[in-house]
This record gives C-alpha cells, sequence and structure tokens, in this order.
C-alpha cells in the first residue's frame, strides 16, 4: 500500500472532520489518534465520520466492524482493503 | 419525469385529484391492477421507464412484504422509488389525493422551505436532532429549521406547528408500529382534527412505524390516509441508531444539494448500508415535493415553547 494513498486519505478524512466542525479534533488528528480519547468525539460525531468516510468512498462500514473502528488509521486501513489504490 | 401508478379501478377513481396533477405536471402511466398486488417480477415490470411508482392494492397487504424497500430496481438496474398505500376505501385515498394535489399545487409558488426536526427527549436522540438542526441550518437562505424537540414543547403544539403547511419533518427517537414514543406517545389519532395545511414529507428515522406488528394500519401509513402528509417514510422492522444516523445525514445533505421532491431526496440521500435502505418504505406520493406554503414559516414561528410559557 502506498504512503501517497494513505495520506490522501488522511487528508480526506480531515477535510470531513473541518466539514462537521471540529477543527479541534482535526487538529489533533493523527493515525494512532483515538477517536474519543485523544480527539474527543462523541459517539454520535464517530457515527457521523465513519458514515462521511463511507459516503466519500462509497464503502460500507459493517455493524460489526463498526465498534472496531476507534481510531484514524484503523479507519484508513478499512477503506483501503475495500477500495482499489487507484481510486483512494 | 415520469411516473407509474398501479391500483384497481375503484382506487384510481378515487385517486383522481391527484392523477389530474400529474397528469399536468408528469407523463403518467395507469395500470389497472384488479385483484391482488403485482408479485415482485410484475412490479419490476411496471417500474421499467418510470422515474417512481405508486402502488395502491390490499389492505391486507403490509408495507413489509409488498414492497422489498423504498425502491425497486427494474430490469436495467436502476432504483425506481415506490410508494405504497393500502386500499382501506374511497374517503381516505381521496383524503390522501386531495393533500397531495395541494403539495404539488404549492409546489409552483412555495415559501421558504421549512424543515422541522423532532425527538424523543432523551439525550441520544437531542444529540442527534441538534446535529440535524446544524446541517440543514448552514444555508439558512435555503432551509428554515424548527427545533421542536421533546424537551421544548407540548405534543398539542407540535400537532399545531405540523399544520403550518411544512415543508418536511424529521423525527429521531424510539418508534412503534403505532407511533412515536416521543412527546409522552404520539399516534396517529393525534393527527385528527387537524384542518391545516398539510405536511410534505414526515421522515420518521426510528423503529417500525410502518410496520404492521400488533395494529391494522401503521403510524406511517395512517398519515397520508388521513390527508396530514403528502408521503412518509418509516422503518416496516427494528433499526440500527447508526443506520438511522446514515439516513438522516444524508436527508440533511440532499436537502442542502437542493432534493425537490421526496424520490430526489432519497436518491440523494442514499446510504451506503444495504440494511439501512431495506428497512424503510415510502409511504404515499414519491414524487411528494418538499416544498412549504407560503406563511409556513411566520406560521411555524410563533409556536410556543416551554420557556416560551415560562418567561411571559
Amino acid at each position: 500500500m502506498s504512503t501517497l494513498a494513505r495520506d490522501q486519505i488522511f487528508s480526506v478524512l480531515k477535510e470531513e472532520l473541518l466539514a462537521m466542525d471540529k477543527p479541534e479534533a482535526a487538529a489533533r488528528m493523527s493515525e494512532a489518534a483515538h477517536f474519543k480519547h485523544d480527539m474527543g468525539l462523541d459517539s454520535l460525531d464517530i457515527v457521523e465520520f465513519v458514515a462521511r468516510a463511507e459516503l466519500h468512498y462509497r464503502v460500507h462500514v459493517k455493524d460489526e466492524d463498526f465498534s472496531a473502528l476507534d481510531r484514524v488509521g484503523k479507519v484508513i486501513d478499512y477503506v483501503l482493503e475495500r477500495v482499489p489504490e487507484t481510486n483512494a | 419525469m415520469r411516473i407509474t401508478v398501479a391500483a384497481a379501478a375503484k382506487a384510481l377513481e378515487a385517486l383522481s385529484p391527484l392523477l389530474e396533477t400529474y397528469r399536468r405536471r408528469f407523463n403518467l402511466r395507469l395500470v389497472e391492477t384488479p385483484g391482488e398486488v403485482p408479485d415482485p417480477v410484475r412490479q419490476r415490470q411496471l417500474a421499467g421507464g418510470a422515474d417512481a411508482m405508486l402502488l395502491v392494492g390490499s389492505r391486507r397487504r403490509s408495507p413489509r412484504t409488498v414492497l422489498p424497500g423504498p425502491f425497486l430496481e427494474d430490469s436495467r438496474g436502476r432504483r425506481v422509488p415506490t410508494g405504497w398505500l393500502p386500499e382501506v376505501g374511497e374517503v381516505p385515498l381521496k383524503r390522501f389525493a386531495e393533500a397531495a394535489a395541494r403539495l404539488h399545487e404549492r409546489s409552483t409558488n412555495p415559501g421558504q422551505r421549512v424543515v422541522a426536526v423532532l425527538s424523543q427527549w432523551n439525550p441520544k436522540y437531542l444529540h442527534l436532532a441538534n446535529r440535524i438542526e446544524e446541517l440543514l441550518a448552514a444555508d439558512p437562505t435555503a432551509t428554515a429549521v424548527m427545533g421542536w424537540s421533546g424537551d421544548q414543547l407540548t405534543r398539542d403544539d407540535l400537532m399545531r406547528g405540523l399544520d403550518c403547511g411544512l415543508a418536511a419533518a424529521i423525527y429521531v427517537g424510539h418508534g412503534r408500529p403505532v407511533g412515536w414514543v416521543g412527546y409522552h406517545g404520539t399516534r396517529a389519532h393525534h393527527f385528527q382534527g387537524n384542518a391545516g395545511h398539510p405536511l410534505g414529507v414526515m421522515f420518521s428515522l426510528c423503529c417500525a412505524t410502518a410496520s404492521r406488528k400488533r395494529t391494522g394500519l401503521s403510524f406511517s401509513e395512517a398519515l397520508p390516509l388521513m390527508g396530514r402528509a403528502a408521503a412518509s417514510f418509516g422503518a416496516v422492522e427494528a433499526t440500527l441508531h447508526a443506520d438511522n444516523t446514515r439516513w438522516a445525514l444524508g436527508l440533511c445533505q440532499a436537502v442542502r444539494q437542493g432534493g425537490q421532491t421526496l424520490a430526489e431526496t432519497l436518491l440523494l440521500a442514499l446510504p451506503t448500508s444495504a440494511s439501512a435502505i431495506r428497512g424503510y418504505r415510502i409511504l404515499g406520493d414519491p414524487l411528494a415535493p418538499l416544498a412549504a406554503a407560503p406563511g409556513a414559516l411566520q406560521q411555524a414561528v410563533t409556536i410556543g415553547k416551554y420557556d416560551e410559557y415560562l418567561s411571559a
């Protein structure tokens, strides 16, 4: 997996956070950052964030996978596993 | 825009106020379906070439079993928004048809789009309702948002508010086949006696309001048949909060993108989750315009809230 694709997805996700009007969370965003503990997102914010990622990349996060996506890096991995690199 | 209406002759006669409007505005195809509701294969054939379809049939059929979801797929895999109504008699069908026709007339000269955000008094749902309000209010020139959650007004005031001729209302909270848990329990009969302007679309983003479990007619079916909304959108089963949130966010985005009708809005709002789509149905006019009555906003802002009563 190229670094470029990861960086692109990271940028897109950061833009989505800014579109959610969460500049503080966006400022604290890193691949290792935990949504709740590091970025201060609550459960609704996380659902919205993941839903925005779903819409952007047209992927569906299964309900059983939802709770495991607690860090930015895991969302990037999830997207990369399901979207061809050229489209990411 | 092409719409197909499939119903028995008697139902088509009751629907005539809406069919006349359809004829004037769209390319209308009428299909008489005597006897049973068309089977899934026939439904797909009927949906072919249409942009939307309204199916009316035996009241013994429930929204869950009669349609596979809010859309039918035609032979090319195109999604065709399809509404359902049970044939419960001439008067309710006529009431629906007249209300829906009024909405179409309204859409030719609409007031500012007014959308009400409704929520059960529960922190989880109030939080989601606040977020929906924020997203919809991002462009206040396009959409005026009424925040009418359960912590702010009584059910009676809510009923008055929903009578103002709003473009749409979005409810989040717990739901049951007979209605919403919010506002100390809201049932179809609470809408009775209101004779103001019909609502464009009632979105119930919660469990089961289109389910027939232990009820003769579901809440989501009753609203259009009472002439209180041109269409409603509700679930036929228990839903996941994550799926309802997906729909809520998608609907906000679709409204902001300028979705003019229920069909257009749903296609724009479409979540990626198949389970989120499958659980919902359209009841009533799939082409219901999201248009507010002239003066709706002026009326809506007069609806009393708890804090206003306290400060009076």
